[in-house]
């Protein structure tokens, strides 16, 4: 029984390492599949960018005067939170995904399972960099420049590995389970107000314990304050990092254990 | 050196109806009757549990092996576990119960348009395509040429494959997955939409590239195929292996079976 304990965590453990080495077919399904999205539309890639520029132009409309803030202080914070929002509710919704939105290839070619997961997240993260356009054209109205923009480039892929256990868990179980994915979505999108994306964490006063707990409200904020010019404490990366080590030590043996079923569910 | 070993292989497929595939289900369960076996003329093994979870014995317990040069063909009657067994040889389905020792890369051929994206052009399914099966940038650079040339797609290969003829589909994936020096082919029975000088160009090029093979396996119903490409046969039935070994034995004994069904 042991033995073969130790033989779903190797080939676990080496189907994550093969994925990660496949690098290259991972990164080019990314493509196509944001390819896809804007095919045959009038905008190309940016469609994506401008209906999510409209959403974000409206919403800090809505919070300067629900928060009587002045609009050009609440805008960039706004839409910095709903552009990396949308970068995690997509890495977890298409990443329940994963498996079942690959079943062709998946039957047909023995190819390591997590290279499906790490294609949608990356996915979403091309999103992201497209959607970061609508911060850039504010960061050059409002002249927000700091050199605190490079801790970006370090809490990204931090962030990324931190919460990429929650697609390959998820795509586990939504395999089996087919009502999984629609319960996920519903569940996140709840999510929503329970993280401080169009608010600050400080405006829930009493109840701010709601932020506090959420592992949200920490990757968001390692993501968001080095391109506000703030140096993110050490707290947001202790928290995130704790969030990555329990996470991975949920979804990893889920994914040893049923790595082998996934073919047999599809 | 290049080589398969099968042991007492064994694969069940669970079957979920909607009820096994709820979350929902799980934790308020329904309650299932009892179901009887069915036997019929074709397929796997159907076995019903008393929780009501259906399980098809695709693979019952087969055994064989295979060194460099061989060539087998895998013959029986519809659903007899010929597919699943060419899935389990190419690492898709891991068996249940026993070992599989393969030794040398594994190419796959069982689809020809599985997996394309219909929105891409023919070349970047090309590139998609290749890159999936394990060529490298630069071998993917080397060989698209010969890909285009070989489906004579001509300006096509430009459009998105969603223009194209189910013939052309052929000619796009055939061209794509002759364009490798697989060590191990395992290939399903190939559906030709093509015309008949592209059939004899095709074969023509399939010919050349099991010449350059190490071990083929191939699923066939055509009798041809298997005289002509084989070396060794394998012939199943409801998932057991009934008889293995020389091609013109096999047939004889898949002849027998079948008239004897009649």
């Amino acid at each position: 029984m042991l033995d073969l304990t130790l033989i779903r965590i190797a080939k676990a453990r080496d189907d994550i390492a093969l994925s990660a080495r496949k690098w290259r077919v991972w990164h080019m399904l990314a493509w196509q599949e944001i390819k896809q999205r804007y095919r045959r539309s009038t905008f190309g890639p940016f469609w994506l960018t401008l209906s999510m520029g409209i959403q974000i132009a409206v919403m800090g409309l809505v919070v300067s005067l629900l928060f009587h803030q002045a609009f050009n202080r609440s805008l960039p914070y706004v839409a910095l939170g709903v552009i990396f929002w949308n970068m995690i509710s997509g890495i977890i919704n298409d990443g329940a995904m994963a498996f079942v939105g690959s079943t062709s290839w998946i039957l047909q070619i023995n190819l390591p399972l997590g290279m499906y997961v790490f294609q949608r997240v990356w996915s979403n993260v091309i999103a992201m960099a497209h959607n970061l356009a609508i911060f850039v054209v504010l960061a050059v109205i409002y002249h927000i420049y700091n050199v605190t923009f490079v801790l970006f480039f370090l809490a990204l892929p931090l962030v990324l590995v931190s919460l990429a256990w929650a697609p390959l868990l998820l795509a586990v179980i939504s395999t089996r389970f087919r009502d999984l994915p629609a319960i996920v979505t519903n569940s996140f999108s709840l999510m929503f107000w329970a993280t401080p994306i169009v608010y600050q964490p400080e405006q829930l006063g009493a109840n701010r314990f709601i932020a506090d707990l959420n592992p949200l409200t920490y990757a968001l904020a390692l993501l968001r304050d080095p391109l506000l010019g703030k140096i993110p404490s050490g707290k947001d990366v202790l928290a995130v990092v704790a969030t990555g080590i329990v996470g991975w030590a949920i979804a990893f043996p889920f994914f040893a254990r049923f790595r082998g079923r996934i073919a047999y569910w599809l | 050196m290049i080589g398969i070993d099968v042991e007492n292989i064994h694969v069940e497929f669970p079957l979920y109806g909607q009820r096994q595939r709820s979350l929902r289900n799980l934790i308020v369960p329904k309650n299932f009757g009892v179901r009887r076996p069915t036997p019929g003329a074709v397929g796997g093994l159907i076995e019903a549990e008393v929780s009501g979870k259906v399980v098809i014995n695709a693979i019952d317990g087969l055994s064989f092996s295979l060194r460099e040069g061989d060539r087998l063909g895998i013959i029986g009657h519809n659903g007899a576990g010929k597919t699943t067994l060419l899935r389990v040889l190419a690492g898709v389905y891991e068996p249940v119960r026993g070992r599989l020792t393969i030794r040398g890369s594994v190419t796959p051929m069982f689809s020809l348009s599985d997996g394309m994206d219909q929105d891409a052009t023919g070349y970047e399914n090309i590139w998609l395509r290749s890159a999936v099966l394990g060529f490298s940038r630069s071998a993917i650079a080397d060989h698209i040429d010969d890909i285009a040339e070989f489906s004579e797609l001509g300006e096509y290969l430009n459009m998105p494959v969603r223009t194209y003829s189910s013939g052309m589909f052929v000619r796009l994936g055939f061209a794509i997955a002759t364009a490798l020096d697989p060590q191990i082919l395992i290939m399903d029975e190939m559906i030709g939409a093509g015309d008949a000088k592209f059939i004899s160009r095709a074969e023509a090029r399939l010919k050349r590239m099991i010449e350059r093979t190490g071990i083929l396996v191939v699923a066939t119903h055509a009798t041809g195929i298997l005289k002509t490409w084989c070396n060794k046969a394998m012939l199943l039935s409801r998932g057991r292996l009934v008889h293995f070994g020389d091609v013109d034995e096999t047939l004889k004994r898949y002849e027998e079976i079948a008239t004897s069904n009649a």
